[in-house]
């Protein structure tokens, strides 16, 4: 009897036991989808850098792709082989009128293009910082900052380099980190195929046309392509070899129409 | 102002006044082109637009686009000119002004504060609005924007000097700027820069020594880092490498620094701890692509350094390579790194370019082929240059996308005197002699590569205004011989050479004529009346490229002749054509003029009889030997025997006059006169010397005989001329019909199709997808197989019955007849896009139908018949051949409309209508008047050629007051012939005279010239007023800003000059376009503004040049003036020409007045943070005498003319 009455005993506690094990499993696996990833990095410097860097590389792709501009309010629409779909093109140079030559129409290019970056990168480092906040805070961590968050943009050659200012104070038991700014630098050439743009522009204003295969050659490290779309406007293409990285940009001047 | 900124302007405004001026010679058929002087500047003022079209917005009448400027567009674009019709396209208000004149918009230079760049073209709104620092220099040629050598460590950059020292900041060198050097000086400094290894706090590294002394560190120039003489730890030739913005491969020390181009030959490289230039490292002379012992990389040669994968091949000691960049063309040929050649599509020149045509631009650019096409419709031709290397037989090309100057050449035809020598001297024209015979020739300047036109139909009218200057008539004269009709005049028009020579014209004008596309498919585009056919099949060899054809670059000496200059021994043809000789045909309206002058000289017998070979000769002689041997015989009075003969030849002439006996009747008849006077001679003598009384000639016998003769020879019509009018149209060019050949557009990736290029291999062709990398050309059109539906209606006052389904009859109203000489309009609609011909006679297919309905060979949906029929009597009195018009007084017209496929109705639709029989007993009408009535002229202008044109032949006459016709004085030139309608009607022509300032003339005129004096003509009751004005003010240029043989000193970037000038009187209180050339009639650019005029000068050279300024106001008042201007071009930096010791100071000297700089460490100091010696710019400058100093001068001058090392270092213990 008793030897019966233990085995039902050990049946139902190992029925239990199973149970629980399968609920504890069930929610195990909701707690994991439901968990925010841990952001990379071991300072908050790291975190930012790399928390900022990919939003930021798709940023400037947009731009590039664009011709400086996320919406051109001047553009051609138009599609290359390797795109999904059309993108409109900025015209950096432009006349309605034919014959004449084309009137530039961002004489600061590379400041236009800095705030064009800062403009959509600003919310992408305030929500950085904010998951940098809940990091720090799972981890037990006071945080106190995110308020009053500035950031500049500098371009330069190679690099994309981001000032920010960010009074952040961490404590935890004993351990006090303050950081007030962050100086964050990028691999990128978007500045260097701008120098270059810029320079095809002033030929194209100055002469209606441009020594660009001249150019490319003096200038190995990038490719440069022109294109003339059926409706005579034209589209430059600059790419670094190096990463593909791509400026892209249209000029309508000195068309000569068909006929006289 | 830059060479293409001036075609720009040039072109659009030469292109007006040229349609306006080849209209009025031609008096071609284009119904829009008003056939006033080509000093109707106000014409080109109106139709400014139609040539300044803008992409988004349509264009509207001309008489509304006044051009406004608009700072911002809803489409974004910023300062752009649009017509104010079209404001609601404008973001904000538009602007009083053209954006040219505006302050906002104005375009200048503008400098980035941030990145010290400098963007040309920039309007001043966008560029203050994003903090930049804008210069009215459009073109940055002011001294922020002058480029140099920027020395940023071993790397040299081209940029400006304040880029160079935010770049020099940032990448923390010293600054080193180099000035007054182009692009290529800096890449030979970059290879050539004095380096050495330069040990600062123990550690070496390789450095200029501009930059090494710059950081204090210890510099031994040309020195490696590993030479065992410097102790350092760097071990030689640790590895090798590529070095960014290098071509070589390297060898690198321990410590990563670089050293030696590499070699397999380490010694050689190694070269004892010292650097070794480029040139004298291993095979200098080659690239050493793919060699294995040299890195001696050379990317101008065609190779550069690049890193391979051990399988791949690589230099002994390392996995790198001298990769090639050179490329392998289309034909297989060799091609070096930044050489670049032209491929074409077809034969190129000769105005034989093919439609749909372009020319590409081909460049090898580090080791890719890259195709760039230059602007469609042959906007740009490709221009090559090959240079030959004679030692090597090799060949560099370089080609470029150049305007095709196409409009300029049919410019030149404005002025027919100047124009051969234009022409011959512009290689992008060609002098087209067109000799058919020695009564139609003429010669017009035209373009080697023809532009392409719009093949989708949107220009047309304006196409077919082009193609229409090659519609000519050749008038072909015969006379009736005794033995029949022969042709005495312009025979040759009625031969093939006619079609060969005008369609070579016309082709030439643009996509006109019979031609081919670029698959050497064609269709035939040409009307030719009276005279044989050819075919475009004959063209087709011309869509074939022919190997080595390729168009040459401009030389110097067009350049030069720009500005009136030219080179110390002139080259080129000599002399120019001999000018046209009188009574030949020098201009193309003249053509006719060579056959009336010799109809008027059959006219005459004693004219002719003077121009028949020998004839004036036997005339003297008989008169003066028989007049001299009857005086020697005796008692004959000498002139009784030349009585005679002079009676005879008197009444002759006499019976020619009056039964106006031309040709052979006369010769006839003076030929009897001259028998009969040879016979009475010979009779006097007989009489005289041998009694024979009864051989001696009546006179008035002989005299009966004579007219008997002349009685017979006007009932045979023998002398009688006739004219057949031989003509010649030129249509645009239109594509096959049919769509099989659309896909063949896509077949060459590397030539990319377009919308030109798929239009013109088929009626069916299309593009889609124009804003995808590759649209595709296919059919667009579907093919229902079926020929057109044609649906006919007429204007009012007629009525259009349906007999049959193919049959129409046309009638007034009330069912009769339609009136004669009045035009019945006829509207044809097709359901679809067809093309439309008709003809007198039934012909088995469209393709055989001589004309094309409202005179447009285009595929349209909607179509016009002008129906004018000629009076019955008319047409009785003229021998009219071809049935035009039955006894009856019925006529009918065929027709037959293709579609796109080439789809015909077979059987042909017919229209019927009669025409009133009975006498014309309406006045004529006046159509038309150049120039139109109420013009106003020039002030000076003292006579006019006035046209008018009449619904039927008439003569006219005119008079300064209303009279009576008969009474009137002036007779007007009129075509009567049946036959001479011309496109506006029958033309009458006069020279009437302008002088005062407002002229009326009355004109009346009178119906039926063919019934001479009968009472039955009709005259106009009310006679036309024509009155004609001139301005009262002379058109005066009040203002220039330049004096006269003033001297003008530039700078080195040769900044423009202004040039300002200011007009008045004139139509408009001086309103006027003003132009200016340093050429009298030579090439002119437009100036702005239109009372005050201003334009930015260039002038490339220093030397003396005349500027010719004429303006011109809308009736054509022209004022003139020119200016001698002398440039002096300073380009060099101050020179110090004496240094000498003054009490406590040094002084010296520069040879023009500069401010000058002192530095006491080096050359290379920036003078921007140095105070200068002065504050003005003085030719005398002192500094404080110390011994123990060392000076380093520099100075610039008043063009920032700048030394670019020092321009003196003074030691001073040299000078005590």
């Amino acid at each position: 009897m008793n030897k019966k009455r233990g085995q039902a005993s050990l049946f139902v506690l190992g029925g239990i036991i199973l149970v629980g094990l399968i609920i504890l499993f069930l929610i195990s696996r909701n707690i994991e989808i439901k968990q925010t990833p841990k952001i990379q990095g071991k300072d908050i410097h790291s975190k930012l850098q790399y928390c900022i860097e990919p939003k930021l590389k798709e940023i400037i792709k947009t731009i590039g792709e664009r011709g400086g501009s996320v919406n051109p309010e001047l553009y051609i629409k138009f599609q290359f082989e390797e795109e999904k779909e059309p993108h409109n093109i900025s015209f950096l140079c432009y006349n309605n009128l034919y014959y004449y030559p084309c009137i530039n129409q961002n004489p600061l290019l590379i400041e236009h293009v800095k705030n064009e970056i800062k403009k959509e990168v600003e919310p992408v480092v305030r929500e950085c910082f904010e998951k940098i906040k809940e990091d720090y805070e799972k981890k037990g961590y006071s945080y106190s900052g995110n308020k009053n968050i500035t950031l500049s943009i500098n371009l330069s050659e190679g690099k994309v380099i981001l000032d920010i200012k960010n009074n952040i104070l961490l404590k935890r038991e004993n351990k006090t980190i303050e950081k007030k700014e962050f100086r964050l630098f990028f691999d990128d050439y978007i500045y260097d195929l701008m120098i270059l743009a810029q320079e095809i522009v002033n030929q194209e204003a100055d002469y209606c046309d441009s020594y660009y295969a001249e150019l490319s050659i003096l200038n190995p490290q990038i490719d440069i392509s022109k294109f003339r779309t059926s409706d005579l406007n034209i589209i430059y293409t600059l790419r670094y070899i190096k990463n593909n990285e791509t400026f892209r940009f249209a000029v309508r001047g000195c068309v000569i129409p068909p006929g006289i | 102002m830059k060479i293409k900124s001036f075609f720009v302007f040039l072109e659009v405004f030469l292109i007006l006044s040229f349609s306006i001026s080849t209209s009025y010679l031609i008096g071609q058929s284009f119904p829009q082109t008003r056939t006033d002087s080509f000093n109707d500047v106000r014409w080109i003022l109106e139709n400014l637009g139609e040539f300044l079209k803008i992409k988004q917005i349509s264009s509207v009448s001309a008489y509304e686009n006044i051009w406004k400027c608009c700072p911002e567009t809803k489409y974004g674009a910023r300062c752009v000119d649009i017509p104010e019709s079209a404001r609601d396209s404008c973001k904000i208000n538009l602007l009083d002004v053209s954006c040219k004149e505006s302050d906002i918009c104005a375009i200048g230079c503008c400098i980035d504060p941030f990145e010290k760049t400098c963007t040309s073209r920039a309007t001043k709104q966008q560029c203050l609005l994003n903090g930049g620092i804008w210069k009215p220099e459009e073109n940055c040629r002011i001294p922020e924007c002058k480029k140099g050598c920027c020395v940023l460590g071993n790397d040299v950059e081209f940029t400006t000097k304040q880029r160079c020292e935010k770049l020099s900041e940032e990448k923390g060198f010293i600054f080193d700027f180099r000035a007054y050097q182009t692009e290529d000086m800096c890449l030979f400094l970059k290879n050539n820069l004095t380096e050495g290894a330069c040990i600062l706090n123990g550690a070496c590294r390789l450095e200029t020594k501009t930059e090494c002394i710059g950081k204090n560190g210890t510099f031994y120039e040309n020195m490696l880092c590993s030479n065992p003489s410097l102790n350092t730890s760097c071990k030689k030739q640790a590895y090798i490498g590529c070095v960014e913005g290098k071509d070589e491969i390297y060898w690198f020390d321990s410590c990563g620094n670089r050293e030696n181009i590499y070699s397999a030959d380490k010694n050689l490289s190694w070269n004892n701890g010292y650097l070794l230039s480029k040139y004298k490292s291993c095979n200098i002379l080659s690239n050493n692509a793919g060699s294995e012992n040299c890195g001696n990389c050379d990317s101008l040669r065609g190779s550069i350094c690049s890193k391979t994968s051990p399988d791949e091949k690589h230099v002994k000691d390392g996995n790198y390579i001298c990769k090639s960049l050179k490329c392998i063309d289309e034909n297989g040929k060799e091609r070096e790194n930044g050489e670049s050649w032209c491929v074409y599509d077809g034969y190129i020149g000769d105005g034989k370019d093919v439609v749909g045509s372009r020319h590409w631009r081909r460049i090898c650019v580090n080791g890719h082929i890259k195709t760039e096409p230059c602007a469609d419709y042959r906007g740009q031709i490709c221009a090559q240059s090959i240079i030959k290397n004679n030692q090597t037989g090799k060949e560099f090309s370089q080609a470029r996308c150049v305007s095709n100057e196409a409009i300029k050449c049919l410019a030149y035809n404005e002025n027919m005197e100047t124009m051969p020598g234009k022409c011959l001297n512009n290689s992008h024209c060609i002098l087209k002699e067109i000799k058919v015979s020695d009564g139609f020739k003429f010669k017009l300047c035209t373009s080697k590569y023809p532009r392409g036109f719009d093949l989708t139909g949107k220009r047309r009218d304006k196409d077919r205004g082009i193609c229409s200057l090659a519609n000519q008539k050749c008038i072909v004269v015969y006379q009736k011989k005794l033995s029949g009709w022969k042709c005495i005049q312009n025979c040759e028009c009625e031969t093939k050479k006619f079609f060969e020579q005008m369609n070579d014209l016309c082709i030439s004008l643009g996509d006109c004529g019979s031609y081919v596309n670029i698959l050497g498919e064609g269709s035939n585009n040409v009307v030719v009346t009276n005279s044989p056919k050819g075919s475009w099949e004959e063209y087709k060899k011309y869509a074939t490229p022919v190997p080595g054809q390729y168009v040459s670059f401009k030389n110097l000496t067009e350049f030069l002749n720009l500005y009136g200059l030219r080179l110390s021994k002139p080259s080129g043809p000599e002399g120019l054509p001999p000018p046209a000789l009188t009574g030949a045909i020098k201009t193309i309206g003249e053509i006719s003029g060579g056959v009336v002058s010799l109809m008027a000289g059959l006219s005459f017998g004693g004219e002719f009889l003077s121009a028949l070979e020998g004839g004036a000769s036997l005339f003297s002689a008989i008169s003066k030997g028989f007049v001299e041997g009857m005086n020697l015989v005796h008692n004959v009075p000498a002139w009784g025997i030349f009585g005679t003969t002079g009676l005879m030849l008197a009444v002759a002439s006499l019976s020619n006059m009056i039964f106006k006996l031309q040709g052979d009747a006369a010769t006839v008849v003076n030929a009897v006169a001259l028998t009969l006077s040879l016979y009475s001679i010979s009779a006097g003598i007989a009489n005289t010397y041998f009694g024979a009384s009864w051989a001696v000639l009546n006179p008035f016998l002989g005299a009966a005989i004579i007219l008997a003769f002349a009685l017979t020879m006007k009932m045979l019509g023998v002398g009688e001329t006739k004219k057949i009018i031989v003509k010649f149209e030129c249509h645009p060019w239109e594509a096959p019909v049919g769509g099989d050949n659309c896909e063949k557009c896509n077949e060459d990736p590397l030539k990319p199709c377009s919308e030109y290029r798929c239009t013109s291999l088929g009626q069916a062709c299309g593009l889609i997808n124009p804003y995808k990398e590759n649209p595709e050309c296919k059919k667009v059109f579907p093919d229902d197989g079926k020929p057109p539906l044609v649906n006919f209606s007429v204007m009012r006052g007629y009525l259009i019955n349906k007999n049959s389904s193919y049959e129409y009859i046309i009638n007034k109203e009330d069912g009769s007849c339609i009136p004669e000489f009045t035009p019945i309009i006829i509207n044809l609609t097709t359901n679809k896009f067809s093309q439309c011909k008709w003809d007198f006679k039934r012909k088995e297919n469209s393709e055989d139908m001589d004309y094309y309905v409202s005179g447009d060979n285009g595929f349209l949906k909607n179509h016009i018949i002008t129906l004018f029929a000629p009076s019955l009597e008319s047409v009785n009195v003229y021998n009219i051949s071809g049935n035009f018009i039955d006894k009856q007084g019925r006529t009918q017209i065929f027709i037959r409309c293709q579609d796109r496929y080439g789809n015909y109705n077979i059987k042909e639709y017919s229209l019927r209508y009669c025409v009133r029989n009975g006498p014309d007993s309406t006045p004529p009408i006046l159509f038309k008047t150049s120039p139109e009535n109420n013009t106003i002229l020039p002030t000076n202008k003292e006579e006019i050629n006035l046209s008018i044109w009449l619904n039927e032949p008439a003569e006219c006459k005119f008079s300064s007051r209303d009279k009576n016709y008969s009474e009137m004085e002036g007779l007007m030139n009129c075509s009567t012939g049946l036959e001479m309608l011309d496109e506006f009607g029958w033309r009458c022509s006069a020279k009437l005279s302008t002088p005062e300032k407002e002229n009326k003339f009355y004109i009346r005129c009178r119906d039926k010239p063919w019934l001479g004096e009968n009472s039955t003509r009709n005259i106009n009751q009310q006679p036309f007023v024509y009155v004609i004005r001139k301005t009262e003010n002379p058109l005066k240029i009040d203002y220039i800003s330049l004096s006269d043989n003033s001297t003008i000193t530039l700078g080195p970037e040769k900044e423009p000059i202004d040039l300002e000038v200011r007009t008045k009187g004139g139509i408009n209180n001086g309103e006027s376009v003003c132009l200016y050339g340093f050429k009298k009639d030579g090439e002119s650019i437009l100036m702005s503004g239109e009372i005050n005029h201003h334009a930015r000068v260039s002038f490339p050279f220093e030397t003396k040049y005349i500027i010719y300024i004429k303006c011109v106001d809308s009736v054509g008042n022209i004022a003139k003036e020119n200016r001698a201007v002398h440039i002096k071009i300073d380009s060099k930096p101050p020179e110090i020409i004496r240094i000498f010791k003054e009490g406590a100071n040094i002084k010296f000297q520069t040879n023009e007045p500069a401010k000058c700089y002192v530095n006491e460490k080096y050359c290379y100091f920036d003078l921007s943070k140095t105070k200068p010696l002065s504050e003005f710019f003085l030719k005398t400058h002192y500094i404080e005498f110390d011994n123990k100093k060392t000076y380093y001068i520099k100075c610039k001058d008043a063009f920032e003319n700048e030394n670019p090392s020092c321009a003196v270092i003074i030691n001073p213990e040299e000078l005590e």
